[in-house]
């Protein structure tokens, strides 16, 4: 099933894409860079041409190293949470394989969201969410927490259906910019089974504790930074 | 604890499982969305925000910044003009700039084997590995300096740490050993090394052929009394410490450059214009010390003949501003663009893409213009080689002043003579080779390359002693910097090239207008992304 998760994130550049750029000129031809629609894309169709609004893109690595921390907040030490490899920040390590320009022998930023940067972002979301998570269990006072912030740490859906909807709503906004309106559960729902099923999964038919909770929690919030939504804008 | 082990492995793989479920679902959803993809759709104001401040601060909106939309109809202004002018927008608009100039000098190699110190472990001292120098210093290259300190220096030479004579080994041969003394090094103050006594002479200058040479030229570094003079000031270490201080400070001095322009108080157009730009401890240093000692085969990085490198330490990291003078032009004559771009057509093919806008893609089929030559020297005149040079070749010129390879500005007509007739030669020197046309079949043999065809495209003189700056100021006047600016701009935050070409040039106008305003506000860099990120267009995605 993940293999299909390239494949979505092709097809949304593929609508993003304008048309290409005709050649002029005899023999000599200049043609301004432009992105082109992938070679399996359908035609669009010239009655929905022009196409006025702007395109959507993959989050740079240079933008990755931004985002992490404003979403993730602080780790236990009060450092800036990103993505780590062994000591070194894995943005950094693996700047190439995400794609990133570095101007000596690349000089192109690649934004696809190819296979290999998935399996990455991948790898990221189980690292800085089991941080956060760590950071979020050491701070008592919900408001202070950054991925509990509407929720107690024991708090299920049996318990607190209403703090877990709440909180589910605050995350997308917070990770993905998207405004839940006021009692709309359909958009919160799939999380919400995610979380639950993780919950329970955890339990193994026990009552759920804090601990099985947290792994709900990061069930969650890999969820939503392995989601086209995070990484596109 | 294998069982709660198991638990956890099998929670995290089903909590895997949902979440893939979760964007499969997520998937689906998107794919009946393709369906429509290309009706757009405007962004709520939330979505905005975010978009905003990932192109404007390249970090997304924290929860408080969304949660204060709640009470607003739309992002407020304020709210870009605080994007626009946040130390973040620095940084926005430098990763933007690189993308035009690919800053990165890294594997470019300055420095030349001869005025290298090495620190080989299997040795007592640093020392200059190169055969020459080696056998000019002790009269074998296989001979390194002795492991014990130098602690006798000839008393004639009092203050240059000659080896004294009465106190050096000698062999059979008569080849020399020394011993080796403690340094403070310029680029390590703080932690002197051994070097070998020799290598670390603390001569100015001395005569090579009866001609007084100064110890950091070519010429002088031959004589066995010049080695790396005061604090080692005359060579680079192996290794990172000078060399990638040294790159990065090039680098930066772009950087601060587009700083000015792009969120100071200059108009953009002095990207292009300036005489000025800043200067730091490293990039003086080796102006003044270690550049006048060029190799041929290397780059050429002499100071300008009118340039006085700041008489500053390699570690001072502060910046200063300087004026370049002459035919300098912004960022085209600064070295870590010449280095980037080695040759004139380079310099002028990044020119014309970053700032006219005009890309040179070959045609599928080539085909030979009626009486073209196949092998003419002339590259303009060459058949299909023609179709793009005879565009480039005129833009070249105009950086003929600039050495390629090189950073220098080669107005100094003792050094670079238009004609040289030494030049003409079958077997020129290397500095012959190495700037002009010199074989005698050549067209204009002895003739400094810039100008080899200049005899037949008479615009070439006069460009090269224009330089780039007139190459700019033209583009500047005739609106194709505004518009090619707007351009880029305008694909940078829409992620699609504005249509103002062939059949689809519905926004030709907005094109217009906006280059028009950017003009009028004396080329504010920062009002232009503010008028683009409040297009409707902008504003809506699909």
């Amino acid at each position: 099933m993940k293999r299909a998760l390239p494949l979505l994130f092709a097809a949304l550049a593929a609508c993003s894409s304008g048309a290409p750029s005709e050649a002029t000129g005899p023999s000599l031809t200049e043609t301004p860079e432009t992105p082109a629609p992938p070679v399996d894309h359908p035609p669009i169709d010239p009655a929905k041409k022009p196409v006025t609004s702007a395109v959507a893109q993959r989050i740079s690595v240079a933008q990755l190293r931004g985002v992490f921390p404003v979403v993730l907040g602080t780790d236990v030490n009060g450092k800036d949470i990103t993505w780590m490899s062994g000591s070194a920040p894995a943005l950094d390590k693996m700047a190439d394989v995400l794609g990133e320009a570095d101007y000596a022998f690349v000089t192109q930023d690649n934004r696809d969201p190819s296979a290999l940067y998935l399996k990455f972002m991948d790898d990221a979301a189980r690292d800085v969410c089991g941080r956060a998570l760590t950071a979020d269990a050491a701070r008592p006072k919900a408001t202070d927490r950054v991925l509990l912030r509407h929720v107690e740490p024991a708090d299920t859906a049996t318990t607190n259906a209403a703090g877990l909807d709440q909180n589910l709503a605050y995350l997308l906004l917070r990770f993905h910019g998207i405004k839940v309106k006021d009692g709309d559960t359909a958009r919160t729902a799939p999380l919400a089974k995610l979380f639950t099923d993780s919950v329970t999964a955890a339990a193994a038919g026990k009552p759920a504790t804090a601990t099985e909770v947290t792994e709900g929690w990061r069930a969650v919030c890999v969820a939503l930074i392995t989601a086209p939504e995070f990484h596109l804008y | 604890m294998k069982t709660a082990s198991k638990q956890r492995r099998a929670a995290r793989l089903l909590g895997l499982g949902l979440a893939t479920a979760m964007l499969t679902c997520a998937g689906a959803a998107l794919a009946d969305d393709l369906a429509v993809c290309e009706a757009p759709h405007d962004l709520d104001k939330y979505e905005l925000l975010r978009r905003l401040s990932l192109d404007l601060r390249g970090k997304p909106p924290s929860i408080e910044e969304y949660e204060a939309l709640d009470v607003l109809d739309d992002v407020p202004a304020a709210s870009v003009q605080e994007y626009v002018e946040s130390p973040d927008f620095k940084g926005t608009m430098r990763r933007y700039h690189e993308a035009m100039f690919w800053p990165n000098i890294t594997p470019i190699k300055l420095r030349p084997t001869n005025i290298v110190l090495n620190n080989n472990k299997a040795e007592p001292a640093w020392r200059i590995s190169s055969a020459g120098r080696a056998n000019n210093f002790r009269g074998d290259p296989d001979i390194d300096c002795g492991s014990y300190e130098q602690k006798f220096f000839d008393p004639a030479f009092p203050g240059e740490f000659r080896p004294d004579p009465a106190h050096i080994k000698l062999d059979a041969k008569g080849n020399k050993q020394e011993g080796w003394r403690m340094v403070a090094p310029y680029w390590d103050p703080q932690n002197p090394i051994p070097v070998c006594a020799f290598d670390a002479q603390v001569v100015t200058s001395a005569k090579v052929k009866g001609v007084t040479a100064a110890c950091n030229t070519p010429v002088g570094v031959s004589s066995p009394e010049c080695g790396c003079g005061q604090d080692l000031e005359y060579c680079y270490p192996a290794g990172t410490a000078v060399d990638t201080v040294l790159k990065s400070a090039l680098r930066e001095q772009l950087e601060l450059l587009v700083d000015d322009v792009a969120t100071g108080s200059l108009p953009y157009t002095d990207l292009l214009l300036t005489t000025k730009a800043k200067e730091n401890g490293a990039i003086a240093f080796w102006k003044k010390n270690l550049a006048t000692n060029y190799s041929t085969n290397l780059t050429f990085d002499l100071p300008d003949p009118q340039e006085q490198p700041l008489n500053k330490k390699f570690t001072d990291a502060s910046w200063t501003d300087i004026d370049r003078k002459g035919t300098h032009a912004g960022v085209l004559t600064l070295p870590a663009y010449l280095l980037r771009f080695p040759t004139n057509r380079a310099r002028a093919n990044r020119f014309r893409i970053d700032f006219t806008c005009q890309y040179f893609v070959p045609p599928e089929k080539l085909d030979p213009a009626p009486g073209c030559d196949p092998v003419a020297e002339d590259i303009t005149q060459r058949c299909n080689c023609q179709y793009c040079h005879q565009t480039l070749e005129p833009l070249a010129s105009y950086f003929g002043g600039f050495a390629e390879s090189g950073t220098t500005l080669m107005s100094d007509k003792m050094l670079f003579p238009v004609t040289d007739p030494k030049c003409n030669s079958a077997n020129p020197s290397a500095f012959c080779g190495r700037f002009y046309a010199t074989q005698p079949d050549s067209h204009n043999a002895g003739t400094l390359l810039p100008y080899q065809f200049a005899d037949k495209h008479a615009e070439y003189a006069p460009h090269i002693k224009a330089g780039p700056r007139e190459l700019a100021q033209s583009i500047i006047d005739d609106g194709t910097f505004a518009q090619c600016t707007v351009k880029n701009l305008f694909y940078h935050f829409a992620k699609r090239d504005i249509r103002s070409e062939g059949a689809e040039s519905d926004e030709l106008a907005l094109l217009g207008d906006l280059a028009s305003g950017f003009t009028k506000n004396g080329y504010d860099m920062r009002w232009l992304v503010q008028q683009i990120v409040s297009l409707p267009q902008y504003r809506r995605v699909r």
